[in-house]
């Protein structure tokens, strides 16, 4: 590959020209844009040259694959076991040498007994605290009415496609999308699960999981 | 401000967001929940990215394995001083580079489909189909290199500044990318329409 870097600074011909990509993708900044938009009006050129890219981009962008939800569940489970391997490696590493060292010292055994008698109360303490602290709402907040769904959709998927998916789920978009494309879905409570699945099993649903995970499993 | 009892998750004026951040201190803290779902939110995506830096799909699983592993292992790293989106995909960015230095790879224009087996037609979307894989062949005669600064602007949107971050390099250095790779484009695009 050519290593050699251009330098930009030079006619507004050239620097606008070198931005055009960015004013396709519209992420210039204001200042920049405004330069770019001005030189615009005048350059017959850098007209042509923005109808390329369009069409470049609309092209780039296009996607014949999409990536189905049994495809992703595999890669995750396909990690998944590589972490655990990886844990259990870690743990089989460090423990030998660790333990054999501490051991040997027979003050040892009353401080982990000591330990694990404060974890045992402690943890006692906690499900006692959890199981009568009440949740934690907003005043104007219904009770439980919903619950949210973090919904990927296909990147090509058309807005009539997702309203009709949406409509079928009786769910809203709460938020979204966000840098990564992620919606937030509420569902109504009672048909959390069977809507979950029917996204699941929806072409152009890439992600469908549970936010509150413990109140809609 | 409402917290969730996971704590991933904020709402602001009674919407609530999905905040990568904190879903990646998560990941940090080795939650291997939080962790499966950054994967699926990621997963389409990086799986594309990669696969069209390499145009090698048989190596995309283990790249893509190769970049999680990073996330899972370095999300103790992220310093919020870019976007989560922005450090995850120079992790795969640097692995795709890596898994082609380590296989010597320079994929061949010739290692695409042929688009001259799709049969032309009337159908508009045939024709798109053709126009895309007369683009997919063009940008197989580019670097991996320049493939991923087109990729990066117009399949996933990034600023100039962004690439910049993602490739690690100057923003300079990305604008020149772009410049070689749309020249270069142009000349094998006009190319094949003169042998059409």
């Amino acid at each position: 590959m050519n290593g050699r870097v251009l330098p930009f600074e030079g006619s507004a011909h050239v620097e606008a020209d070198r931005l055009l990509p960015w004013l396709v993708n519209g992420t210039l900044c204001d200042e920049e844009r405004g330069l770019v938009e001005q030189h615009l009006v005048d350059c017959a050129q850098c007209q042509r040259e923005v109808e390329w890219l369009r069409a470049l981009q609309a092209q780039a962008a296009c996607d014949d694959k999409t990536t189905d939800a049994a495809d992703t569940h595999q890669a995750v489970q396909r990690l998944r076991r590589r972490i655990d391997a990886e844990r259990v490696g870690r743990r089989v590493e460090v423990r030998p040498a660790g333990w054999r060292r501490w051991g040997r010292r027979p003050w040892v055994k009353g401080v982990i007994a000591a330990q694990a008698a404060i974890i045992l109360m402690l943890g006692i303490a906690l499900i006692h605290d959890s199981r009568t602290a009440a949740a934690y709402r907003t005043l104007g907040a219904a009770a439980v009415p919903d619950t949210r769904l973090v919904v990927v959709f296909d990147p090509h998927l058309s807005e009539a496609q997702m309203r009709r998916l949406l409509r079928a789920s009786d769910a809203r978009i709460v938020d979204g999308p966000t840098d990564a494309g992620v919606y937030v879905l509420s569902v109504p409570s009672t048909q959390t699960k069977a809507v979950r699945e029917a996204l699941r099993a929806a072409p152009g649903v890439s992600l469908v999981e549970g936010l509150d995970s413990d109140r809609e499993r | 401000m409402l917290i969730t009892q996971t704590g991933t998750y904020k709402t602001r004026g009674g919407a609530t967001a999905l905040d990568e951040a904190a879903l990646l201190e998560r990941v940090a803290a080795e939650e291997m929940d939080a962790f499966e779902t950054l994967y699926r939110v990621y997963h389409p995506r990086l799986k594309r990215f990669i696969e069209r830096m390499t145009r090698q799909p048989a190596w995309v699983d283990e790249v893509l394995d190769d970049t999680m592993l990073v996330v899972w292992r370095k999300a103790h790293t992220y310093n919020h001083d870019s976007k989560v989106s922005t450090w995850i995909f120079a992790i795969a960015y640097r692995q795709t580079l890596k898994a082609l230095k380590r296989r010597d790879a320079v994929p061949e224009f010739g290692q695409v489909e042929d688009a001259s087996a799709v049969a032309p037609g009337p159908d508009v979307e045939l024709q798109q189909h053709e126009l895309r894989q007369y683009l997919d062949d063009a940008l197989g005669t580019l670097s991996a290199e320049h493939r991923a600064v087109i990729e990066l602007t117009y399949y996933l949107g990034y600023a100039c500044r962004e690439i910049a971050d993602i490739l690690d390099c100057p923003v300079d250095t990305v604008k020149t990318r772009m410049f070689y790779a749309r020249r270069k484009l142009k000349v094998v695009l006009a190319a094949r329409r003169e042998a059409i």
